[in-house]
């Protein structure tokens, strides 16, 4: 086994406002080695993105407060890092894509004055020289006219084009891992497919490593090789994507899978997870999707769920592993 | 754009002969020149012939007739105080209030701007506290007082400074000190809403995910877009300055258009108050015709309309 390239140990990330405490990150851990493409997957509020923002080191403290946990890229102790030093790796070795690229985009500097930043904020490239780069890169993710395109600024792009910006800003520096936020959350069906093979097409070239944040089981299928489901703050299932898809060890995951539309399933109601997701202030005791499982018990209600090996390479945190194992 | 600017340039005609209108006529509701300039006296006839060779004996709507037949020759009158055309005591006096009104408005603003920003970093520290309070006196606060308690405290008490007058960079510091309490103290206020909104924004976060750095994200990622509503209440500020230099110029003896106005007004000199009026209305329009360039240069969502 490779050393991983990011560490997420018992990541703990509270929001405080108004006297209240939003628990957002409940012992978050995880990994992802080389080469490799990782999904993070649940619903909203589930925890995902602030994971993300907090490995970036993006959050804004006040409100948001990490309690406890470790996060390490290359072995290096980053929240522990002087900021300065951390922003030096972020776009050179470590990268991230966002959701909403039309806010993510700075609206008053054009695209190719944006691309070009990270050669000049990492001094790899200035003038001419960045602004050439920077018109390669738009060419690389497919932007017809890049020459032109470059002076163009974020709202004049379709949705799918300030994407692929958006992208080609990630990879300017060729990083090791790629975060993608929900890369193609914000657009249509036909281009959130080219924008999936766009990023796999790039990750593979470079063999980067990829984490890729969504809710949507279809991309985590088609892309990823391990997957973690992310409930009210916890990874409460991680494993490989074809295994965990095919067989889930831990409830929620089965309810999701339940949840979504197939082929043969023609004629039949749609079966949603009844309930809404916990308010993060007021976590449900034990198991925090207790409230909303079919197979919870009074085990559940009183005492949080171990971690448990289902096979050597999964982990999920349920009192009722077997249970659902047998039912899926 | 040639449209636009056409539009403007309409709307501001139409206001400005509402204000040559209001102006002319209210001026003369002040009372009678000749009372003033005419001994007390004066035979009547020496004041027949001085309302006569002012045109002043002629109906109000005659008299206006004549002026805008005077206006559209470029002629503005001749100042009733001084004996010379009205225009060049305007001419005379402006470059003196724009001197004043420029350093102050740059002044204020580039402060206003510093101090916002750090303000906005770290919302609800001390130094955002501090600067609130401070910002909220300083908007606040009238300038006729503190002008005046300015000169007391550090002209007359201390000595460190001259009373009035112009000079020297110690004559400058009073007046400007004033001049700019009232747009330094909104500015701050301002530039720390829009930069609090900048900074909280996702581009902010892509920028630092790009690894930019923070001096960089804040005074190019987050300033640049914090400008555009900067720029509108700092032009907005800038017309408002002509009220501020009135009162600083008369407090202070500063030779410039906002003390040649009160006097003119003073001393019913009707054609020096109209040649004020009307340049200073023109340069409020040239003005927003800037602001509004300025406006499409910032702001390329704007330009691409």
């Amino acid at each position: 086994m490779p050393d991983p390239i990011l560490e997420i140990d018992d990541l703990r990330i509270e929001f405080r406002s108004g006297g209240e405490i939003v628990h957002a990150a409940n012992g978050v851990s995880f990994q992802i080695n080389p080469g490799e493409t990782a999904a993070i997957l649940g619903e909203s509020g589930s925890g995902k993105s602030v994971t993300a923002a907090a490995v970036m080191r993006l959050l804004q403290s006040p409100p948001a407060f990490i309690t406890g946990g470790a996060v390490r890229f290359k072995g290096q102790d980053v929240l522990g890092m002087p900021i300065a030093k951390w922003r030096d790796y972020c776009g050179r070795e470590i990268a991230m894509v966002f959701q909403d690229a039309l806010t993510s985009l700075n609206p008053v500097f054009s695209v190719g004055w944006q691309i070009a930043e990270l050669f000049r904020a990492h001094g790899v490239a200035f003038g001419r020289d960045a602004n050439a780069r920077a018109v390669d890169l738009l060419n690389r993710v497919g932007i017809p006219d890049p020459a032109l395109r470059a002076k163009d600024y974020a709202h004049q792009f379709s949705g799918g084009m300030r994407q692929r910006v958006m992208i080609a800003m990630a990879i300017a520096l060729g990083p090791d891992l790629l975060i993608a936020d929900e890369p193609t959350t914000a657009l249509d069906v036909t281009v959130q497919a080219q924008i999936m093979e766009l990023l796999e097409e790039l990750r593979a070239e470079s063999n980067m490593a990829m984490i890729l944040i969504t809710h949507d089981l279809g991309v985590v299928a088609d892309v990823a090789d391990n997957v973690a489901v992310m409930y009210a703050g916890r990874v409460v299932e991680r494993g490989p994507v074809s295994e965990v898809l095919a067989r889930p060890g831990h409830a929620y995951t089965l309810a999701l899978l339940d949840s979504v539309p197939r082929a043969n399933s023609l004629g039949q109601h749609l079966k949603p997870i009844i309930g809404s997701p916990p308010d993060l202030a007021r976590i449900p005791k034990g198991c925090a999707f207790h409230p909303r499982c079919r197979f919870a018990t009074d085990l559940c209600r009183n005492e949080e769920p171990p971690s448990v090996a289902v096979t050597p390479r999964r982990i999920a945190e349920c009192h009722h592993v077997e249970a659902v194992f047998n039912d899926s | 754009m040639a449209s636009f600017l056409g539009r403007r340039a309409l709307h501001s005609a139409i206001a400005l002969i509402g204000l040559i209108l209001a102006v002319f006529f209210l001026v003369r509701l002040t009372g009678d020149p000749t009372d003033l300039y005419l001994p007390i006296d004066a035979s009547l006839e020496t004041r027949k012939e001085f309302a006569h060779k002012h045109g002043f004996d002629r109906p109000s709507a005659e008299q206006f007739l004549v002026f805008l037949k005077d206006v559209s020759n470029g002629d503005l009158g001749y100042s009733l105080r001084k004996q010379r055309p009205a225009m060049e005591l305007v001419l005379e006096a402006y470059p003196t209030t724009l001197a004043l009104a420029g350093v102050a408005m740059v002044l204020s603003i580039t402060l206003a701007i510093i101090v916002g920003a750090i303000a906005a970093y770290k919302p609800g520290g001390v130094f955002d506290r501090i600067s609130s309070m401070a910002s909220l006196a300083g908007a606040s606060a009238p300038d006729f007082w503190i002008a005046i308690t300015g000169i007391l405290i550090f002209a007359v008490t201390l000595r460190w400074l001259p009373t009035s007058g112009v000079g020297d960079l110690p004559y400058w510091i009073l007046p400007i000190g004033v001049l700019m309490l009232r747009p330094f103290g909104l500015m701050v206020q301002v530039v720390r809403a829009a930069m609090l909104g900048a900074l909280s924004s996702a581009y902010v976060k892509t920028a630092r995910a790009k690894g930019v750095g923070e001096t960089a994200v804040i005074f190019v990622h987050a300033l640049r877009n914090a400008c555009l509503s900067i720029v509108t209440v700092a032009g907005d500020l800038t017309v408002g300055m002509i009220n501020g230099a009135v009162i600083v110029e008369t407090v202070f003896g500063w030779p410039g258009v906002g003390k040649l106005m009160i006097d003119s007004v003073m001393q019913r000199d009707f054609p020096t108050v109209q040649a004020t009026i009307m340049v200073t209305a023109t340069a409020i329009f040239l003005l927003n015709i800037a602001i509004d360039f300025l406006y499409v240069a910032l702001d390329p969502r704007i330009r691409h309309q």
